[in-house]
């Protein structure tokens, strides 16, 4: 019977001005993979990483974390950043561990957006205006996708020129 | 002071992913995919042709965005169709499906799919190598999978001349 099941949950908190802490949590048939990551902003770099396998294949598999060491410094983010984690820590380490660290360096971008919104609509500001000035202060969003490329009807909507 | 302490420890954002494949009665592999995060809710179904492992149909939805204009960019998916899963389909699917003329979520619960396929045939195979009742037999199958898999430096239990390797004398 072919079957597979894999579930990922991130959750990330600001703990302190400046510091992001990122929970993660993998779990399928195969393996069980926990990750907790410190990541410093505004500079986006790893401040600090402690992976735990759980559950795995082979009995080399839980020195995989001791790796996530080499990772601190590293700015999150970037064209080859995935490409660096896959080799770095994947081929290194664990590529599922690989994986979920991706996942959790991911998280740490919606993050500091949620801080931001959920600021900005407390004093009242509303979601068009918030993605505006979003487009307007932040380079890196336009052209991302779709929805925020020069030609989208939103875009277009909102006033917004590049 | 106490509800400040309690403000800073409310998470900021969470997001959970759920990827499944399974053998369907045409013979072929469907995966299953959701995504769920502060700003976002989106499912995705997509059907993988076996042997071929070409993707045959795929559908999904964006259920709930921060921008409301992301709900219109299902037909993107139709881009997938006929793409193989194996070597390069990260790039590919990145490309096609995601970038600025497509979108990032549904190329990421692309390859989330993929990725549940191929694992899909890894538990198989683990399965039988590594299901021995014994420690003995567990070793040997340990010892079998290094000596037979081209996977070297793949990972940590793969390199060059580990404990394990040592131990095993492969």
């Amino acid at each position: 019977m072919f079957e597979f099941t894999r579930s990922k949950s991130i959750g990330v908190e600001k703990r302190e001005e400046g510091m992001f802490l990122v929970h993660g949590f993998l779990d399928d048939n195969v393996y069980t993979i926990e990750l907790d990551l410190e990541v410093k902003t505004p500079e986006y770099t790893i401040a600090g990483a402690k992976g735990y396998m759980k559950r795995y294949t082979t009995p080399e598999c839980p020195k995989a974390p001791s790796i996530l060491d080499d990772t601190v410094g590293l700015e999150i983010g970037g064209a080859d950043f995935e490409t660096k984690i896959k080799k770095l820590v994947g081929r290194g380490g664990c590529r599922h561990l690989a994986d979920l660290f991706i996942e959790c360096c991911n998280a740490v971008f919606p993050a500091a957006l949620q801080a931001e919104w959920k600021n900005a609509s407390s004093s009242g500001m509303s979601k068009d205006d918030f993605i505006r000035n979003m487009l307007n202060n932040e380079p890196k969003l336009r052209d991302r996708c779709k929805t925020y490329s020069r030609d989208s009807e939103g875009v277009k909507r909102l006033g917004v020129t590049w | 002071m106490v509800q400040s302490y309690v403000n800073n420890r409310i998470l900021n954002y969470t997001k959970n992913i759920h990827a499944g494949a399974e053998n369907i009665n045409n013979g072929n592999t469907l995966a299953r995919v959701r995504v769920d995060d502060t700003f976002l809710s989106a499912e995705l179904e997509m059907e993988v042709k076996l042997p071929e492992l070409k993707i045959v149909s795929i559908r999904g939805r964006i259920l709930r965005s921060f921008a409301e204009e992301c709900k219109n960019n299902a037909e993107i998916l139709q881009r997938a169709v006929g793409m193989r899963v194996g070597a390069g389909i990260t790039r590919l699917v990145k490309g096609t499906i995601g970038g600025s003329d497509g979108c990032n979520v549904f190329a990421d619960m692309i390859l989330e799919g993929c990725n549940a396929v191929i694992m899909g045939f890894t538990v198989d195979e683990l399965h039988t190598q590594l299901g021995a009742p014994t420690d003995e037999g567990y070793e040997q199958a340990l010892k079998d999978m290094l000596e037979n898999n081209p996977r070297v430096a793949s990972c940590i239990a793969f390199t060059e001349g580990n404990d394990l390797r040592k131990r095993l004398g492969v």
